[in-house]
Parts: C-alpha cells; structure tokens; sequence
C-alpha cells in the first residue's frame, strides 16, 4: 500500500489546524481508510487532547527517531476507531529535536500500511514547519475568512511551491454566513480569488467545535452538526467523491454593491 | 593519596575520601578544603562519595555539618556509592547502619530529597535520581520524572514517574490528584475515562499485585 501524506498548514495560529487534522483523520477512518495523524507541532502538543488520547501516550515522535522505541511502540490506537492511529509530539522538547530527512524517513515508513499520514503542521514558518512539510505529497490550506488569515495562507502557499509541493488544497474555517451576508466578513470568492487555489471545503462557525475539542470527541462524530457534516463531507472529497459545497452563496447585500462599484 | 579528591561532572562536584585515614584527618581535611575554596561551590551539587566498608551515620553526619556551614543552602549535598560512576542513575546503596532507623531518615531526607517550589508547566521536564518533594502544581503536559518518591504539595495533573529506575516500592502523593498519566517502576497507569468524580483529599498511588493502586491518605 502506498499512502498520501498530507501536511494541514496555515501560517497563521489558531485557524483550526488542529482541529482540522483530528476531525478529517478521525473522518477518513469512518470511511474505511487507515489513517495515522503525526503531531508535528514540538514542545505544544495539542493533537493528543483534542482527540482525547493524552492520557495513553507513552512514547512519541522523538523517541521513535533518537531510536527510543520503534515506530509501532509510539502509535496510539484511538480509542473509538481502529482504524486511526496518533503519533503524539513530545512536549518537553523542541522544534529541533528532529530533522527534515527523520521526518521524510518516518512518513514514508508510515506510507508503507496507511492510506493516509495527516500532518499537523505549527504555526509558522521555521524549522517546525520546514518538517512538518518535508515528506508530505498535498499541501491542506487552513486559513479563515480575516486579512490577516489569508495573507499567511498567501505567504504558506509561496513556500509550499518553492518546496516543490505544488497545486495545494484551501480549507476555509470559521465562515460566519450572517456576517458574510451582511458584509462584514470576506466571502469565499474573495478568499479564492486572493490566494488563486482549487478550494476543498468550508466549515462554518460553530460553537460545537469548542464543546468537542475540550471533550476531546472530534465534531465529526456528531453528524448533526454543520461542521460536523462539513468535514465529513471534505474527507469523502479527498477521496474521490464529487459532494458540492455545503454554503451556498446567494446574492448579499456585499456582493451587490460590489457588483455596482465594480469590484467584481 | 590524598584524604580528599574532588572531581568535575556534569552533575556538580565529587568528593572521595580516603577512608582509611583517621576520621578526624579527614574532617580537618574537609574543613581545609571549604576553607581554600572560598564561594566555589556556589550553586554546583556536591556529592560524597561512600567508602567502601559500611561508614557510621555519625561520621556522615559530622560531615554534611561541616560542608552545612561552609555552603548557602541552595547547594544540595548529596551521598553517592562507590561503584554508582554514572551518578544518580540508581540510588546510592545504603552506608548506614540498621539500627538507627529514625535518624537514618533524617539524613537520608537532607541526602537524597529534592525540594522544588513553584508550579511545574506543560513543557517542564523535572528529574531527579532520588525523591522529589514539589511545592505547587504539575500542570498538564509537565513531566516529573524520579528515582525515589514524588510528593506533591498541590495538584497533581500532568505526568509523574517514580521509581524510575525501577523501584517498585515508590510512591506518589498529591493534594488532589487528577494526573495525565501515573507511572511506577515499570507500570503505566492512566486515570479512568469516566473519571468525573472529583476527590479533593489527599491520595497516593503505589504498586499493590503488580497494579498501580490510588487511594486516599489516612491521616
């Protein structure tokens, strides 16, 4: 079997990078596929909790490349889906504890029985996210509907293709659909046509996200909820299938005067 | 040879002795040598290192008495065996005599304990070969990790390993704990996932059967 190592990145911290990972890895794997998620994010591990495995670590990414255990040792098993499986980050170190080329190594270990590697990338964009990178095939853009959340996204895209990871995917979180009709916040057209990538899904705003992130029970699970079918819907994208977008646009007040002054 | 040879590691300093000399040249030896050495060991650890033969608990008494007055108190002393050269990794084996169990603990207390204050954050990594005493919190995400017992005087949430090196009569104790993770000598431990009753009196854990067994501390 040869998987798709996928690295979910946005520059910018607290645009659900996180959430984003737990909740496609934890979709994917009710599909039917084997999924590993890798927390690349050293020294603030967050992957661990929102899944709500914390507790069952025992070895993490650097044990497995300083040689501590082996790779199957430090893979945590979720505890709803057998399917899906953690590679928690260590928290007591740091960004540098690892190589670009270990974590290529390791991902393409990982490859080997996965369909999918999930990587969570950290914010920024040193030597964390310079190996957050390394082995991944798509580049997964999270960025949300503000000036400043695009603008990384821009900036990530730029090094992505300088690394050879061209044609990535964007993923808008948080779009609040009354304030993008009133024309307080940047609709997905705008998004689109600033950072000029095919779009992959859009998750609306939803105050269950919070409630499931701190039970450590990805949303995903509840198919009730918006965001919940959001992401399930983008994990059945990423596999293939044709689901049009949830948030269909109609003609805002925005839009309409933009229309008239001419914007677009 | 000389009564006393000092030596560098990483860890802080190495005293030996000769320990066949007279006790008394030895600690006029010692006193000579904190007297030449002014504020050097000026935040180091200092390590003596057990002769051979089964050395009297008064002996090293007089001898930490004596290192007490040269030293501010932020310099830990501590007693390490002859043949333990990777310091800290085992605990040191037992130089004093049975029979004097109660001042045994006393000494044993200002030899091996660690006494730390403040609250551990997620992140912090705090070891130690022997026990480790914490005044204030273990955040989640913190890892306290010994060779000994750990007490905490504050809430115990994140991870905790005692008996590192594989003691497996080590215990832990906290003012309440709700820890990520406890670990004992080789057992891993993880608190129930239904866990929501909240106790707020003081627990311990221990190794009981080959488990990790929490319970309250009967005071």
């Amino acid at each position: 079997m040869q998987g798709k190592a996928i690295v979910i990145t946005s520059g910018k911290g607290g645009v659900g990078k996180t959430t984003t990972t737990a909740n496609l890895g934890t979709a994917l794997a009710m599909l039917d596929k084997k999924v590993c998620l890798i927390d690349a994010d050293i020294g603030l591990r967050n992957l661990d909790v929102v899944l709500g495995l914390e507790n069952r670590i025992v070895y993490d990414l650097i044990d497995v490349v300083e040689g501590n255990c082996r790779l199957e040792q430090a893979m945590i098993k979720d505890k709803r889906n057998q399917n899906l499986f953690l590679l928690p980050a260590a928290q007591t170190r740091d960004k540098d504890a690892v190589s670009e080329e270990q974590m290529k190594s390791l991902i393409n270990d990982l490859k080997e029985d996965m369909d999918y590697v999930l990587v969570d990338c950290p914010a920024g964009i040193e030597q964390g996210f310079r190996n957050a990178i390394a082995g991944a095939d798509l580049g997964l853009i999270v960025a949300t509907p503000e000036v400043s959340s695009v603008r990384d996204a821009d900036r990530i895209i730029g090094l992505l293709e300088a690394e050879g990871l061209n044609d990535p995917q964007l993923l808008i979180n948080r779009l609040r659909r009354d304030m993008v009709d009133r024309g307080d916040m940047m609709n997905i057209d705008d998004i689109v046509e600033i950072l000029a990538v095919e779009i992959l899904g859009v998750i609306p705003e939803d105050e269950n996200i919070v409630i499931s992130t701190n039970r450590g029970e990805p949303i995903v699970l509840k198919d009730k909820t918006y965001s919940g079918r959001a992401f399930n819907n983008i994990a059945k994208r990423i596999e293939g299938q044709d689901i049009p977008l949830m948030t269909i646009e109609k003609e805002t007040f925005f839009s309409k005067v933009k229309r008239i002054v001419g914007l677009s | 040879m000389q009564i006393i040879n000092t030596k560098m590691t990483a860890k802080g300093v190495i005293i030996d002795f000769d320990w066949d000399c007279e006790f008394d040249r030895i600690k006029d030896s010692l006193i000579n040598h904190f007297e030449e050495a002014g504020s050097f060991y000026e935040g180091t650890d200092l390590y003596f290192k057990i002769g051979p033969r089964e050395l009297g608990l008064s002996y090293f008494k007089e001898l930490f008495e004596i290192a007490e007055n040269y030293l501010n108190s932020e310099t830990g002393i501590y007693v390490i065996g002859q043949e333990d050269n990777n310091m800290g990794r085992e605990l040191p084996k037992e130089p004093r005599p049975k029979r004097k169990p109660i001042i045994e603990e006393e000494v044993s207390f200002k030899g091996d304990t660690v006494l730390i204050k403040g609250t551990i954050r997620s992140g912090q990594a705090v070891e130690h070969p022997h026990n480790l005493v914490i005044l204030g919190d273990v955040n989640p995400g913190a890892e306290v990790k010994a060779g000994g017992d750990v007490i905490i005087f504050g809430r115990l949430m994140g991870l905790v390993h005692a008996g590192a090196g594989g003691k497996r009569e080590a215990q832990v104790a906290a003012l309440k704990m709700a820890p990520t993770q406890i670990r004992i000598a080789n057992k891993i431990s993880r608190p129930p996932e239904d866990g929501k009753a909240q106790i707020f009196n003081p627990e311990k854990a221990f190794i009981k059967d080959s488990m990790i067994i929490v319970e309250e501390i009967d005071f």
